[in-house]
């Protein structure tokens, strides 16, 4: 199945967290949910150059992401797309996936009540943010698909 | 989710505390891994930053019967022996004095 057909584009329109599939230098999985924005037909995921998704698609750029759409009960709700991965950290691309990502999981009505919810706590966030930068800059990992397929999961949910 | 080599499915799982050790089995859609294999599983949830919290266990795959709360009819189900275990909750992160 291509990744620019209507249902795939669906479930990633609506998915708010992917979770990426990627290989150890040895052949070891891993795997980590990330948050992610779909831009000219690529996938960018979030992460830090020390995180161990980024660090394994340097190593091996093989990579499965699973989309999942929890509230719906369709068969089509749970997407795999098949892809090969590569790093980026350029500024340019930084900003762009930032400015998505705050679009997305921050500026809408949900993401709004959230984080009023919680303002006590925005410090804590703050700083584990500023511990993470300290450890390795942001990047984010780009996936270009190289096909989708719907997991038969009926029985699921 | 469960990953073994590159693939990934989504799955049922279920804590077996009866067991001797730690146990956890797995329904995986449609692929299954084989007896022995390293697989991850994945189990989160949330999507807003304080709501997010997982548990990843890495383990070996084995064999299992379908444990007695399954409600899932014509399932596979594999069970995982953990080698490593991470938890995560934002919710509950707390300052803490750096004593270094």
């Amino acid at each position: 199945m291509n990744v620019d057909d209507p249902a795939v584009l669906d479930v990633l329109r609506r998915c708010m967290v992917a979770r990426i599939a990627t290989l150890f230098h040895n052949g070891r999985p891993s795997i980590n949910p990330l948050y992610f924005v779909c831009l000219n037909g690529r996938i960018w995921l979030g992460t830090s150059e020390w995180s161990r998704a980024s660090r394994n698609v340097k190593a091996d750029p093989r990579v499965s992401v699973l989309f999942e759409v929890e509230q719906d009960r369709s068969p089509h709700r749970v997407l795999r797309v098949r892809g090969r991965a590569s790093v980026r950290t350029d500024p340019k691309g930084q900003r762009s996936y930032n400015l998505r990502v705050e679009r997305k999981y921050v500026l809408t009505p949900g993401g709004i009540r959230h984080y009023l919810a919680h303002l006590r706590q925005l410090p804590l966030m703050h700083n584990y943010h500023t511990q993470a930068a300290e450890k390795g800059q942001a990047c984010v990992i780009e996936v270009t698909p190289l096909g989708a397929e719907f997991l038969g999961d009926e029985k699921l949910g | 989710m469960v990953s073994f080599g590159v693939k990934s499915v989504s799955c049922w799982a279920s804590w077996d505390v009866q067991r001797a050790g730690p146990g956890r089995s797995v329904h995986e859609a449609g692929h299954q891994p084989g007896s022995g294999q390293e697989v991850v599983l994945l189990i989160d949830e949330g999507v807003h930053f304080f709501d997010l919290r997982a548990l990843y266990i890495r383990g070996q795959v084995k064999p299992a019967e379908e444990p007695r709360e399954a409600s899932v009819a014509d399932c596979t189900w594999v069970e995982v022996a953990p080698l490593k275990t991470v938890a995560w909750d934002y919710g509950m992160m707390r300052e803490v004095r750096d004593e270094r």
